[in-house]
């Protein structure tokens, strides 16, 4: 269990959160002109690493509202919150 | 609605659209059977209820007393069916006055196992139940559902990946038992050949029932090439006997679509 | 002939708790983010939307809760401006400033008054009510009993709670059978 600070409302308990998997993966313009392998590097392959990763949550059960993360996996300690549309962080990468 | 509020935020931010549910506001009552259109008479009068006017898969708008609701015309159980929808204070209301209006046509309320039974003779299938993830509107042989037109939609790019357009993939059949009395086991495995070890598993029954309107046991299945499967002789083999069973169409009952315009 | 059927809630009174249904509330979702929507909004509501999160703002006739950024929910008594339904939605939604959706039936008002009140809540909920209970006017989106819900403080230890109708009569159950320990 972690908190998590809301961009919206503030620090609020996990539990009222859901995870949407690694962020900044973008859904391609043209899907139709993509090779299956390509399609497949969009849909399907994820880093999952330990340690620093930029993840996607929903506040599901508060403002319903999207935002990223930048979360290191091996301790669970969150660096870094910031707003759909934003830029990640640069001294994470 | 997640999912959509995901798409929503993050991939088309742009778009002027707002999504609030109102699932808890609304209440349903749903009236099928050949008399379902003399019911909706009587509780509203004044709608045009004639094919021309309101045909199967279109709603209209109207009010019970001075209360709105949307009626659908669409169906689930095969029967000429409506839906009336109804802000949900009022749903218990909706219900009392479906039945005293029902009551000369000898109207009865009933379950869900019953739709479940009346939507597997017609081939209906339950998303989850009669399909995974892993399942194409093509492997259903639901093809028709798909638009040819759209350059782009979630999922489209999807359906043409080497893997969803496999011949061999696992596809939607129906099974009848060479015993119509035998019912087979939701779930239980399909295979071909008892005697080669180890068996080549074909696939899995998904909806079975005994139908009292066929007299006989109807199942719904997903088998590997299925679609070329119809009239192919297939054994479904239990702990103490093995049951034979013969690839039909998905569609048991009424297949011109004649009760539902009844 | 069309009668109202209210989910199955009674007046309870224990442990300086008091839970009560609020039956006749007008429920009104908005949404919306640009000016026009604002002036529209303050012009029918005469009342200024909290821009703030967990906020509330209130006059004579209106309760205004801050949802999200771009949501709010308007409640009031149902025979005060029985049509300001049909206002909003005529001057926001039909002109597509932004989105107006009665939500009146979709959720339940249960108010719960009394000393104990932020204890019960706080022994089904991961809300930390520290802030909320100190400050009248507070509003929160949170789950009680794995349940979502919105909670208004509307006056001293006097707090409103929103619920899903299909959930209404388990929180209910859940907040009688609470009220025994706290
Ligand atoms: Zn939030």
């Amino acid at each position: 269990m972690f908190l998590i600070n809301c961009p919206f409302c503030g620090e609020r308990d996990q539990s009222e959160f859901s995870s949407g998997g690694e962020a900044h993966i973008v859904r391609p313009k043209q899907p139709t002109e993509l090779s299956d392998d390509e399609w497949a590097e969009y849909l399907f392959m994820r880093k999952n690493i330990k340690g620093i990763q930029f993840e996607r949550w929903n506040h599901v059960h508060g403002c319903r509202k999207w935002f990223n993360i930048v979360r290191d996996t091996s301790n669970d300690k969150i660096l870094s919150v910031y707003k759909m549309g934003e830029k990640p962080p640069v001294n994470y990468k | 609605m997640s999912k959509l509020e995901d798409y929503l935020q993050t991939e088309w931010p742009e778009l002027d659209v707002y999504l609030t549910s109102v699932t808890d506001h609304y209440s349903t009552a749903s009236i099928c059977g050949p008399n379902s259109k003399k019911i909706l008479n009587k509780l509203f009068p004044n709608l045009d209820l004639s094919d021309e006017n309101f045909p199967h898969m279109s709603f209209k708008e109207d009010k019970l007393e001075n209360i709105n609701c949307r009626i659908m015309r669409i169906s689930f159980t095969g029967e000429l069916s409506y839906e009336i929808n109804i802000e949900s204070k009022y749903g218990h209301s909706l219900w009392k006055m479906c039945i005293e209006a029902g009551k000369e046509f000898n109207l009865t309320p009933y379950g869900t196992e019953t739709m479940h039974l009346l939507r597997a003779e017609k081939g209906f299938i339950i998303v989850g139940q009669d399909t995974d993830g892993t399942m194409t509107p093509s492997d259903l042989q639901m093809d028709w559902i798909v638009s040819k037109k759209k350059y782009d939609f979630i999922g489209k790019r999807s359906l043409y990946r080497s893997d969803t357009i496999r011949e061999d993939r696992k596809q939607l059949v129906g099974l009848l038992t060479d015993d119509p009395k035998e019912i087979l086991e939701e779930g239980a495995q399909i295979v071909s050949d008892v005697k080669s070890k180890p068996i080549d598993m074909l696939g899995h029954v998904t909806s079975s029932y005994f139908s009292p309107n066929l007299n006989k046991s109807i199942a719904l299945a997903v088998v590997r090439s299925g679609k070329t499967m119809k009239g192919q002789k297939l054994i479904i083999p239990m702990e103490n006997k093995n049951i034979n069973v013969t690839v039909s169409d998905t569609i048991f009952l009424d297949k011109e679509n004649k009760r539902l315009n009844a | 002939m069309l009668d109202i059927l209210h989910p199955n809630i009674s007046n309870i009174n224990k442990n300086n708790i008091d839970i009560n249904l609020s039956e006749e509330k007008i429920k009104i979702n908005i949404r919306g983010k640009n000016k026009e929507f604002f002036t529209k909004v303050g012009k029918i509501l005469s009342i200024i939307l909290p821009s703030e999160s967990n906020t509330s703002s209130s006059n004579e006739n209106y309760d205004v809760l801050w949802l999200s950024p771009d949501e709010w929910m308007i409640y009031f008594d149902e025979n005060k401006n029985s049509n300001i339904f049909d206002q909003l939605y005529k001057d926001i939604s039909s002109l597509n400033f932004g989105s107006i959706t009665d939500v009146s039936s979709q959720l339940i008002c249960i108010n719960i008054k009394g000393e104990n009140i932020f204890e019960l809540l706080s022994s089904g909920s991961p809300f930390n009510f520290e802030k909320f209970k100190n400050n009248v006017g507070s509003s929160t989106q949170t789950i009680v009993n794995h349940i979502d819900v919105i909670l208004h403080h509307k006056s001293k230890n006097n707090v409103n709670l929103f619920v899903r109708r299909s959930f209404s009569e388990h929180l209910y159950e859940w907040l009688v059978d609470s009220s025994n320990f706290v």
